[in-house]
């Protein structure tokens, strides 16, 4: 009966794991809901389509510091970061923004956030302008006669400490 | 009516043949998953993921409370909004907005999260109460990495995987308790193989899943999924931009990744080509961790797949050139 009882559990999870992989996770409303993020994330149940069905674009940032004093410098987001592990991390952070783009509120709250972590590292900063690109290489044939990779510029907010400023393109 | 009696013969002779194919079928399923294997796959498995875990972590030290904390790079709220849209649970996030009710401040819950994460992991290596590590490892991985939803990435969810599987994977006090004469040594374990087989089956899906998914993409087919890979994954530590001369070779490095994923699940069973398929997969992740930079999510695929089909089971030499003695 105790083994009857585990292989229902172990099909039941293998079925999970399936649907995950397929991009079908059951969703449920309430306590049912809650019990079943857990679950998946608690046993790695994901999609696994990593790099799939293409390998898209990338999203880079340029991010220029206007201090108190008036000096300007240029940095990234990711320059604080020093082990190779945080940056990979770093960079899924920048290229969350994509999913951002069809929701203003949403793409604002993300910047603001990217710019706070800026206000955080430069106390003395007044204002910050961030830069976010569409990042690109060429085609293999494209490549292999000189073409390099492309920039477009993507997003573009203006925040100063303390007040809600912001240009958008 | 010879007609009609020799009809009803057929009809429960096809019963009868039913009958044990559903017997055939129940004794597969309990050899499958109930019977005996050595402990060697649980052991290399606790002891592998552990230290590549740990090696994660020591990189990972400085700028927890930057890549996971709610008050971090990026904002829980926009964090949870990611989270729950995507199914996902923003629990861990919202367990630190708990505790900082409580009067402790973010930084200092993520770092003691990490912590408790660090030791649980130090412990399951030394193998210090193997089962208690393993559910605590389990359960701060979870706190720690779930809390980042967007700086989460796929290493987290096979890591977690692990660490799930190893929670139920038989320790040797289990035996002990079990074994009349209190003999404790690992050599004559022998516990159910259900974890494995979980682990083993997970693997499969996952593989074929991915390889599937990256089937529908052009890029596959042409090749230039390889190269773009390469020049466009953050922190990838060579611009190979020659290999847009050699476009068979990204081409057929494409292949070669269609083929090893969608065929895991048909050639890592068969002792025949198990170990060529093994060898074919670790490969693949060396090649993934040099020229992508993914070190620590090569690992982790690495030593998922090597304890899970590489470590004999069955106690006895060679079994992967299927020569068993």
């Amino acid at each position: 009966m105790k083994n009857h009882l585990l292989a229902i559990v172990f099909f039941v999870q293998i079925l999970l794991i399936g649907l995950g992989a397929c991009n079908i996770t059951p969703r449920f409303q309430g306590i049912w809901g809650k019990v079943f993020a857990i679950h998946h994330w608690l046993t790695g149940i994901t999609n696994f389509s990593f790099y799939a069905p293409n390998v898209s674009e990338q999203i880079r940032d340029e991010v220029t510091i206007e201090l108190e004093n008036g000096e300007v410098i240029s940095d990234r987001l990711e320059t604080a970061y020093h082990s190779r592990e945080s940056i990979i991390r770093i960079y899924d952070l920048i290229n969350g923004f994509a999913f951002t783009m069809n929701k203003e509120e949403l793409k604002r709250a993300y910047a603001a956030s990217l710019a706070g972590e800026m206000f955080a590292r430069y106390p003395r900063s007044r204002k910050i302008t961030l830069k976010l690109f569409l990042y690109d290489v060429p085609s293999m044939a494209e490549a292999a006669k000189g073409a390099s990779a492309v920039q477009t510029l993507l997003y573009e907010g203006k925040f100063a400490r303390g007040e809600k400023v912001a240009s958008q393109i | 009516m010879q007609a009609r009696f020799e009809i009803s013969c057929l009809r429960w002779r096809a019963f009868y043949r039913l009958g044990n194919v559903a017997t055939h079928a129940r004794l597969s399923i309990r050899h499958f998953l109930f019977s005996k294997i050595s402990s060697a796959p649980f052991v290399a498995l606790r002891i592998l993921l552990s230290f590549v875990l740990l090696f994660q972590a020591i990189q990972l030290s400085g700028e927890v409370p930057s890549l996971f904390g709610r008050l971090g790079f990026l904002q829980s709220d926009v964090n949870d909004f990611f989270a729950i849209s995507g199914g996902n649970l923003a629990l861990a996030s919202q367990l630190g907005a708990f505790v900082s009710r409580l009067g402790v401040d973010d930084v200092t819950y993520m770092q003691g999260m990490f912590l408790l994460y660090t030791v649980s992991l130090a412990s399951l290596l030394l193998g210090f109460g193997t089962r208690l590590s393993s559910i605590s490892a389990c359960l701060f991985h979870f706190l720690v990495f779930g809390a980042g939803h967007m700086s989460s990435y796929g290493v987290d969810r096979f890591a977690q995987c692990g660490l799930f599987f190893l929670i139920w994977s038989p320790t040797e006090r289990s035996r002990a308790g079990n074994d009349k004469k209190g003999v404790t040594s690992t050599q004559n374990f022998s516990p159910p193989a259900m974890a494995l087989r979980g682990l083993q089956l997970y693997l499969c899906i996952a593989y074929f899943g991915a390889g599937v998914a990256k089937a529908m993409g052009v890029q596959w087919w042409n090749g230039e999924a390889v190269f773009r890979a390469i020049l466009l994954t953050a922190g990838a530590p060579y611009q190979v931009i020659w290999l847009a001369h050699f476009p068979w070779l990204a081409r057929l490095s494409s292949w070669g990744t269609l083929v090893l994923e969608i065929g895991y699940p048909f050639f890592i069973w068969p002792k025949r080509t198990r170990r060529l398929w093994i060898i074919l997969t670790l490969s693949m992740h060396l090649g993934i961790a040099i020229f992508l930079g993914l070190v620590s999510f090569s690992a982790v695929m690495a030593v998922l797949t090597f304890c899970a089909f590489g470590v004999n089971e069955s106690g006895k030499k060679d079994e992967c050139s299927g020569a068993k003695r």
